[in-house]
């Protein structure tokens, strides 16, 4: 055994994260001549251990930097492994204390075999109030014995005691990872066994420290990622959908040209051939339009099929202006407004903004939708849309949906954007709250304003391209 | 060919009229061809034009002002409507306009030349 220990300690250059399950620190149940030389020795490799901690401390921040999510809980049983190894305790864990006292693991612990690791459930049922209380401080927790708890940790020694701990370390993680008051650390304990701790513990483990905080903080800016890329992109079918009927209309109306004049120029072109080489010359010009027809519905069909895909969200930079256009086109189409007046202002100077066009006409085409549907009902000739782009005044796009319809009291402004709200019978009210998940997700905003009689304008600012990114 | 009957056609797709166009002069009219309402009010009095074939979804004015406003004049030359948009609403609007024939695109071409032969005859 101590020839695994000797080794295990002098082997200070090696790679820290395969030495996994050797134990590099003696047990300090066997008696004083052995504990003194312990000390001794502690000395000694206090520098070794520190430098050791660092180039840990720094690959795993590394690691955890360029690990891709799915690595990452990987990683962090690794380092928390080495941990085990190099202070020599029999469970490493992750938790987070809240400011009360309850507990609740945030990873994978490891432990030493044959001991069991701290199973969630155990953990989650004890309560440690005054740890918590000093993990609050940033403070570190750290007794050998639990016995030696003072008479104010009485809840937290039976905590520990029904863990099955005798030495507890709690090593407060950076405070920029709390989320709820509930506090981060790093927990070592023993089992069975006491085990004396280096006067330095928390200075020692703190390159740790910090990259496990990068890690929890990583892991959960990882999640809410992922929950936004899935949630937006639910949300943009659902608006898709809630604007089919238009797409549908518009769709059937602009195919039905091309289709028109192919099923008259078939027509033609038979009759043509009926008539033998008298006909011929006419057939040329039939033929090159029933191919430049066909090819127009394709391409109608594609651009139909585009704005229906259900993708997930591609990020390129989005010309706002062609995006407008598209939105009008399809509106222009669609009988239950192709009669509205349609004021549609692009100005040339509007830099490309990055996102996903799709999504972004969805948001457009929702906002005129909104604004057709709340002048429709007016007398003809009375209150039209006006659609704007223009460039932002720090870079970006703003895109403006005016109506001249009846507006919206000004205590109502902020109300519109959220679910279910609506004027509009038989409407679900989800237009506009989808479209501001949308434009937020594009690091944009949306916003309302309104004036008595002047009807309602929407206003979309998408930023500049450098500022906005996948979130 | 200067015994053919005249008819007029208004379509602001290009290629819709020529088609149009090419399938009405196949059954022996003669197919005087305008993109716009504008254009075909520019070319008053249409005299000669037995019949007025013409879309109803135009750009600018649209197919139902365009008879309005040769109606107005005092002019009744039997017209045929064409459009893209078979509901009820339409229908209505162009009933009203009490036209010689309404057609739904995509076209039938033999019922067209049929209606036409029928009118301007």
């Amino acid at each position: 055994m101590e020839g695994v220990l000797k080794q295990a300690t002098d082997s200070g250059g090696r790679r820290p994260l395969v030495a996994v399950g050797v134990a590099s620190v003696p047990v300090a149940l066997v008696g004083g001549l052995l504990a003194r030389g312990w000390r001794r020795r502690r000395a000694r490799r206090t520098l070794a251990d520190r430098r050791r901690f660092e180039s840990l401390g720094s690959e795993l921040a590394t690691a955890v930097l360029e690990s891709p999510p799915a690595d990452l809980a990987g990683r962090i049983a690794r380092a928390l492994q080495h941990v085990l190894v190099v202070l020599g305790v029999d469970r490493a864990s992750l938790l987070e204390i809240t400011a009360d006292g309850r507990c609740a693991p945030i990873a994978h612990g490891v432990s030493r075999p044959p001991v069991p690791a701290l199973l969630p459930a155990a953990l989650a049922a004890q309560w440690l109030p005054w740890t918590a209380a000093r993990l609050a401080r940033g403070e570190v927790t750290c007794v050998s014995r639990i016995d030696d708890l003072p008479a104010e940790a009485q809840a937290d020694r039976r905590g520990y005691q029904a863990l099955g701990a005798v030495s507890v370390a709690v090593v407060p993680l950076a405070a920029a990872g709390s989320v709820l008051g509930a506090r981060p650390a790093l927990a070592l304990d023993t089992v069975g066994r006491e085990q004396p701790w280096p006067d330095d513990l928390g200075e020692r483990v703190r390159p740790l420290a910090r990259a496990f905080a990068t890690a929890l903080v990583r892991r959960r800016a990882d999640a809410l990622a992922r929950d936004n890329d899935e949630l937006r992109d639910a949300l943009a079918h659902a608006l898709r959908v809630s604007t089919m009927g238009s797409f549908a209309a518009a769709l059937a109306h602009e195919i039905t040209q091309p289709l028109t004049a192919i099923a008259a120029n078939a027509a033609v072109a038979g009759r043509a051939v009926a008539g033998g080489p008298a006909e011929a010359p006419r057939l040329p010009a039939v033929v090159a339009d029933l191919e430049q027809d066909a090819r127009r519905a394709l391409a109608i069909l594609d651009h139909y099929r585009a704005l229906f895909r259900r993708e997930r969200a591609a990020w390129h930079p989005v010309d706002v202006g062609a995006l407008v256009e598209g939105v009008v086109r399809l509106v222009r189409h669609d009988p239950a407004m192709r009669d509205l007046p349609l004021d549609v202002r692009l100005a040339p100077d509007v830099p490309p903004v990055q996102g996903d066009a799709v999504q972004l006409q969805q948001v457009v085409l929702n906002l005129v939708l909104n604004a057709c549907q709340s002048v429709a009902a007016l007398p003809r000739g009375r209150g039209g849309v006006a659609i704007e782009s223009v460039r932002g005044e720090h870079g970006g796009a703003i895109v403006t949906v005016r109506d001249g319809g009846p507006g919206v009291p000004a205590e109502d402004l902020e109300r519109i954007f959220e679910p279910f709200v609506t004027a509009k019978a038989g409407h679900l009210g989800l237009g506009l709250s989808i479209s501001r998940a949308i434009v937020r997700a594009h690091g944009g905003r949306i916003r309302a304003t309104s004036s008595p009689g002047a009807g309602l304008t929407v206003h979309v600012d998408l930023p500049p391209t450098a500022a906005a990114a996948p979130r | 060919v200067s015994s053919a009957v005249t008819v007029a056609l208004v379509d602001d797709d290009v290629s819709v009229l020529r088609a149009v166009q090419r399938i009405l002069a196949d059954a022996g009219f003669a197919v005087e061809t305008f993109a716009s309402a504008e254009a075909f009010l520019a070319a008053a009095p249409w005299a000669g034009t037995a019949c007025l074939v013409l879309d109803v979804e135009l750009r600018g004015l649209s197919g139902l002002d365009l008879v309005q406003r040769v109606r107005a004049t005092g002019v009744t030359i039997p017209v045929i409507f064409i459009t893209a948009h078979d509901d009820p609403a339409t229908r209505e609007r162009l009933e009203r306009a009490k036209p010689a024939a309404c057609f739904v695109k995509p076209l039938d071409g033999p019922s067209l030349v049929a209606a036409v032969h029928h009118v301007a005859s």
